[in-house]
């Protein structure tokens, strides 16, 4: 990206020569050591990755050397059921969680954009919550609030409405309620992030079009339906791909609340490559699936619904 | 895992982040490895800057940087204390405390050392690690500082822990074992025996939750990690069934099924909480302080904590050998922690100046004491001072018997696949015998190519 911004006024004085123009040539000089850094740090050890992948190489045991072995570790992987299941559960995850950090983080950034004394205390204590590490809050909700005798909630659903759950109710016993647990503890984190997106994005809207939507008699929600939302699709966009590609991502949440009871793609990714000491192709196979997975989400996100991430 | 003993879990994901900040990084097949998986999955987000590194490089005293799990009795830090006094102007250690969950302080320091870091200098763990550090040559052998004739002072099964391939790689510090924890004013109200066998621990445990003396009856390791294999052990031994060595554990797989059945049983049968499949020794130790539990199974430390102040069992506590199925033996689960040098420390004699003053007598029955675990030296745990504070001691260890975990350079793997097998067990998600026969054929497979 930054190479066509760099060129795009430069190549229009392009004519006069034959190739580059001197100025081109001194533009491309000066981003080189960004492309140079993005390739070393981030373009090769994908590659790299990805041939991993495709080998059998451990390296715990270097003596055993390294062979091509084509898809056999994909093939492998995809018997693996626990990480078919790591799929399933990465994904309703990201679903789910994004889907209500959206509607919570836009009820939050509309408020937020209200005129009200103590705005910028409610918008300062709003992103208390994103201000936390992941590690951390997931620690704190683990034993404070899910965990059966520790935490706050099996006892409080249990005295507040009787026979809702049992008194020996454990929220992270159960697959069902440990997802559920997770994603109510990413909402908490991250809607205060998608709040602050989407704030962001209502501050661009000009006040006059809310004035000419009120001279028209528009009532509340049509000039949210008609002029918030078309308006703020730019951000809404660029928000959900963040929120996506990290939810899509997660590993601390799992790491630290579910254990390796209920993994993520990037826990099952971990412990291949990193506790394990003779699973590493299938570990590399497992992430460059999580690669993969980023790259479709983008491309939905850009392509399908016009995502413009260098502008925003 | 045997040192969780707090209200907390620990935040563990600070060691990638960590790993950057080693001094030392050569360029190894870690770094390679960690450089790619990275940038795919997007781990070092995860990176929360925790641990200080600071080594002292100046003239004064050798700084000798010492890796330990998490302490909250305080122990630790006065010995360390009482050897800097002693060493003043020569040697100081400077504690760095780690993951509270063997797992990941075993990740941290393996990858540490395999990228060829000097810290730390010495570093306790769990006696699984020397087969998988010596193995891999990340631990200085110590043979010509530990003498055999110093060595027959420990108990024989913690040294025979630290060598591999005839050489010795470090030093026993503790000794660990499971054993039962029970409710002594409890069993006496309803005329109870203390129990022998794990049947006569289930009909109690759900008899005094029927009578709503105690919220639960059995509490014990069942969440997905280390702890859960060394529980599931215990009860595959106790119904005379091995997972290792590869030939026993062939011919008993029927007796460990049953062990593992009679594991599931006490969720079932209701003698457990459902919730057990999320205990680690934390909420285990948590729930049997706090007087919700009638039963427990833990290492030694807890015993301390049911006596410290803010225990609800104070003086309520017994304390027992581990249970079996009728006509077998007990056994514990052998754990323990030693004390073993960075093969890449500058400093390995002051190293060994400290591992040595750790296991001298006036540490070993300091660390007893104040810190309640049965040490490795003999005579230490025989001395008044130690049967005083430890009153359990001389008749638990006088009928123990010890199950090891299997011994093996990719230990690691054998575990995680334990874990999810026994786990499934537990959940009910897969029957005992197959969790058998899955665990049997990895552990063949392990050391057929993995020797």
């Amino acid at each position: 990206m930054s190479v066509q911004q760099v060129t795009q006024p430069l190549s229009r004085q392009k004519p006069r020569g034959e190739g580059l123009s001197e100025e081109a040539r001194v533009g491309y000089l000066f981003v080189a050591p960004a492309i140079i850094l993005v390739v070393v740090i981030a373009f090769w050890p994908i590659v790299q990755s990805i041939w991993f992948s495709l080998t059998n190489y451990l390296p715990d045991y270097p003596q055993y050397g390294s062979s091509f072995v084509g898809l056999q570790n994909y093939g492998k992987l995809f018997q693996d059921v626990t990480f078919t299941g790591s799929i399933g559960w990465t994904v309703l995850f990201t679903v789910v969680s994004v889907a209500l950090e959206f509607v919570l983080g836009l009820l939050f950034a509309i408020v937020m954009n209200q005129k009200f004394y103590g705005r910028s205390l409610v918008r300062a204590a709003v992103l208390v919550p994103w201000a936390f590490p992941t590690v951390i809050s997931a620690v704190v909700w683990k034993n404070l609030i899910w965990q059966n005798n520790t935490g706050a909630i099996p006892g409080f659903l249990h005295a507040i409405v009787p026979g809702l759950v049992p008194s020996d109710w454990a929220p992270l016993a159960s697959s069902s309620s440990l997802i559920a647990a997770m994603i109510v503890t990413d909402v908490w984190k991250t809607a205060p992030y998608m709040a602050l997106l989407l704030l962001a994005g209502l501050q661009v809207i000009s006040s006059e079009v809310y004035e000419a939507g009120r001279v028209d008699g528009a009532s509340v929600m049509q000039r949210f339906w008609r002029i918030t939302l078309p308006l703020l699709k730019p951000a809404i966009v660029v928000a959900l791909l963040f929120r996506t590609l990290d939810a899509f991502r997660a590993f601390d949440i799992f790491f630290v609340i579910a254990g390796s009871a209920l993994q993520s793609m990037s826990l099952y990714a971990y412990n291949n490559i990193i506790v394990s000491a003779i699973n590493f192709p299938l570990g590399t196979a497992a992430a460059v699936c999580i690669f993969i997975g980023t790259i479709i989400i983008s491309v939905i996100y850009v392509r399908g619904f016009g995502a413009q991430i260098v502008s925003a | 895992m045997h040192f969780i003993r707090f209200y907390h879990d620990p935040l563990t994901c600070g060691r990638i982040a960590f790993l950057w900040r080693q001094e030392t990084v050569k360029k190894s097949a870690f770094v390679r490895r960690f450089l790619s998986a990275a940038a795919v999955t997007g781990l070092v987000a995860t990176g929360s800057l925790t641990a200080a590194h600071q080594t002292a490089r100046a003239a004064g005293p050798v700084t000798i940087i010492f890796w330990n799990g998490p302490d909250t009795t305080g122990t630790v830090p006065t010995l360390i204390k009482n050897f800097n006094n002693m060493e003043k102007g020569k040697i100081k250690v400077v504690l760095q405390t780690q993951s509270a969950t063997t797992d990941n302080y075993f990740t941290t320091i393996q990858r540490g050392l395999h990228a060829g870091s000097t810290t730390p200098d010495v570093f306790a763990g769990d006696v699984i690690w020397p087969a998988q550090l010596a193995g891999q040559n990340l631990v200085l052998p110590v043979d010509k500082y530990f003498s055999k004739s110093e060595q027959s002072k420990y108990i024989p099964g913690t040294i025979q822990d630290v060598q591999y391939k005839g050489h010795i790689y470090g030093a026993p510090w503790f000794t660990d074992f499971g054993m039962i924890y029970y409710r002594k004013d409890l069993l006496q109200k309803y005329h109870m025996a203390v129990p022998t066998t794990w049947e006569q621990l289930q009909s109690e445990a759900k008899t005094l939750v029927a009578k709503k003396a105690v919220k639960e009856g059995f509490v014990f390791q069942g969440a997905q990690y280390e702890g859960l294999v060394c529980d599931a052990l215990e009860y595959i031994r106790g119904a005379g069934g091995y997972v290792y060595p590869v030939n026993k554990a062939n011919s008993t797989q029927a007796q460990a099924a049953k062990g593992l059945q009679t594991m599931a049983s006490m969720i079932t049968s209701g003698a457990s909480p459902k919730a057990v499949t999320t205990y680690q020794e934390s909420q285990t130790n948590n729930d049997f302080v706090d007087g919700l539990a009638a039963f427990a199974r833990n290492w030694p430390y807890m015993w301390a904590n049911a006596q410290a102040k803010g225990s609800k069992v104070i003086g309520k506590v017994g304390v027992t050998n581990m249970l079996h199925e009728p006509g077998q033996q007990g056994y514990s689960t052998l754990g323990g922690w030693w004390l073993g040098i960075n093969k890449n420390s500058k400093n390995p004699d002051a190293s060994w100046t400290f591992i040595n003053y750790l296991i001298s007598m006036s540490a070993q029955q300091y660390w007893a004491i104040h810190g309640g675990h049965a040490v490795a030296m003999i005579a230490a745990n025989k001395s008044d001072s130690v049967v005083k504070a430890l009153p359990w001691l001389p008749s638990v260890t006088k009928n123990l018997n010890l199950v090891p975990r299997p011994t093996s350079p990719v230990y690691n793997d054998i575990s995680l696949e334990m874990q999810k097998d026994f786990h499934g067990v537990l959940a009910g998600s897969m029957s005992a015998s197959a969790a058998v026969k899955s665990t049997d054929s990895f552990i063949q497979m392990a050391e057929a190519r993995f020797k």
